[in-house]
């Protein structure tokens, strides 16, 4: 197998002296789709800033692989729709660190932004304000900034947080389309089981303040996901889509 | 009327209007991240604690411009800090900063040589009162700010709208905030003791406000703030010569009246 993009060995995560995850070992490998899921709580934005480089391991180790570009794809209710900026100058905040500080983007920046702003089905939209933009639109915008970093890695945070169904249907589509047809790299961290498990090729789910990591087939369990949110579940597979639902102490798993 | 030209294009006036002009410009851009950032009192904190640091040098015979800009630089690392969760919010400390250093101004000001005069000047101030030596020390300052902060303005935006990603994308996020509360601090520091706490607060809040209504980019808000500034300012001291009025009031009470104007209008744009 070829090497990782990013390796956890034995990593230890926490906050001071607040331990909230042990002995995580993760390798996320080129062409993965790895899901992160978990009850709130469990340590998935801890370990999310830990694999972004925000947060250092209290122990273990982190390495990322030579030339790692990360795409971050932050949860859209952290910005603030107050700050008059159109699409285009939102994506174009991936090229920052490109032009480097004391200089602005160049027209090539600008033109890459608007590809992205294309490849995400926004070319229209570019000169409209982010705060006149839908849900969708806005995620939109966010993946098309993560897709300026020219990352081979992306890293998206509960993107289909606050979206009805046919809007989810849609921007999961296009990550999907991102990672089949560009060959990106995923990271999908989300509290929707079910939307995880479609996806992702692998799979961590938060347990006890300790990470197990899986196919989609060997997690999705009722016993697994029991363990890790305290309720008594029920998994079942219906296609491609898994479905996921807290049944009473006494119902056994596909009564009806 | 030839009184109140003579007045108008007297050197104290002359003096007012150059450095309402720079505090304009400088007031006006920073303000519209101090609004966007939603910071509005952390300016007025820091302007309250600059004004602690101009009463502690009357009294014990420091210099005040040094004072008052330390006393801002470390209000300025202190509200740089990132809050978190914790178990009280940001705005009670920062109400708290502000009651304990306007306290403490009145309590260092009243033992002084000038009394509760020094403290009426630290609040409301007097643009009039600027002596012509500190006029071009102010355009230096302010220049060198204004300068700094085109330059930077890209990481500065990053910073403000989203910090977790400037953090994906490499950017020391703490360092980004201490160096915009070190701008903002030092400037406010500077110019405290001589045009007084209202002013600053005024310049870095209501020129921004009806700009932020009404233009629709980062660019043209910018640029209609530092525009409200500058008519406010250079209204402000005129019609307070011509009728003999309070300069800093009569400057506010402009640039309130354009605050609410913009507002009106961009509501009425934006039906």
């Amino acid at each position: 197998m070829s090497e990782p993009l990013v390796r956890f060995q034995d990593v230890q995560l926490g906050y001071g002296r607040q331990l909230v995850l042990e002995k995580v070992q993760l390798d996320i490998f080129r062409g993965d789709f790895f899901g992160l899921v978990g009850p709130n709580g469990s340590g998935k934005t801890t370990l999310l800033r830990c694999l972004l480089g925000i947060l250092k391991p209290l122990s273990g180790e982190v390495t990322r692989s030579v030339g790692l570009r990360i795409g971050y794809v932050p949860q859209r209710e952290m910005l603030d729709p107050l700050f008059p900026l159109s699409a285009l100058d939102i994506v174009l905040m991936g090229r920052y660190p490109r032009a480097g500080i004391l200089r602005s983007p160049q027209r090539a920046d600008r033109d890459f932004a608007m590809q992205c702003l294309e490849q995400v089905g926004l070319a229209d939209s570019a000169h409209k304000l982010y705060r006149e933009l839908s849900g969708g639109q806005r995620q939109r915008v966010l993946i098309a900034r993560a897709l300026a970093v020219e990352p081979n890695l992306l890293v998206l945070d509960e993107p289909t947080n606050g979206l009805d169904l046919p809007t989810e249907a849609a921007i999961l589509g296009l990550i999907e389309r991102l990672h089949a047809q560009n060959g990106l790299t995923i990271v999908l961290v989300s509290h929707v089981l079910n939307v995880v498990a479609r996806y992702a090729t692998r799979m961590g789910v938060l347990l006890d303040g300790r990470l197990l990591v899986g196919a989609a087939e060997d997690l999705m369990q009722d016993q697994v996901l029991e363990e890790a949110y305290g309720v008594p579940v029920c998994v079942q597979r219906l296609d491609h889509h898994y479905i996921v639902a807290v049944r009473e102490v006494e119902e056994a798993c596909g009564d009806e | 009327m030839s009184e109140w030209i003579e007045t108008w294009r007297s050197p104290i006036a002359q003096d007012a209007l150059h450095v309402g002009i720079i505090l304009a410009i400088v007031g006006g851009y920073l303000g519209v991240y101090v609004v966007l950032k939603r910071i509005v009192f952390v300016g007025a904190a820091l302007a309250q604690v600059s004004a602690a640091g101009v009463a502690l040098a009357f009294l014990v015979g420091w210099n005040p411009l040094l004072s008052a800009t330390l006393f801002a630089l470390a209000g300025s690392l202190f509200f740089a800090q990132s809050w978190g969760e914790r178990r009280i919010s940001r705005e009670a400390v920062i109400g708290a900063v502000f009651l304990t250093f306007s306290a403490l101004t009145v309590l260092l000001a009243s033992k002084g040589a000038h009394g509760m005069e020094e403290v009426q000047h630290l609040l409301a101030g007097d643009i009039l009162a600027v002596a012509p030596e500190e006029v071009g020390r102010i355009w230096i300052l302010g220049v060198l700010v204004l300068v700094a902060f085109l330059l930077l303005r890209k990481e500065f935006l990053l910073v403000a709208f989203d910090a977790e990603t400037a953090q994906a994308l490499g950017y020391r996020t703490r360092w980004w905030e201490f160096a915009f509360y070190l701008m903002l601090g030092g400037f406010i520091g500077v110019v405290i003791h001589l045009v007084g706490l209202v002013l600053i607060f005024g310049y870095l809040v209501l020129p921004a406000l009806g700009a932020l209504m009404l233009a629709r980019r980062m660019t043209q808000v910018v640029a209609v703030a530092v525009v409200n500034a500058l008519i406010a300012t250079v209204a402000g001291l005129l019609v307070s010569i011509i009728f003999d009025l309070p300069t800093t009031a009569t400057m506010l009470v402009f640039m309130s009246l354009l605050a609410g104007v913009e507002s009106l209008a961009g509501a009425f744009v934006a039906r």
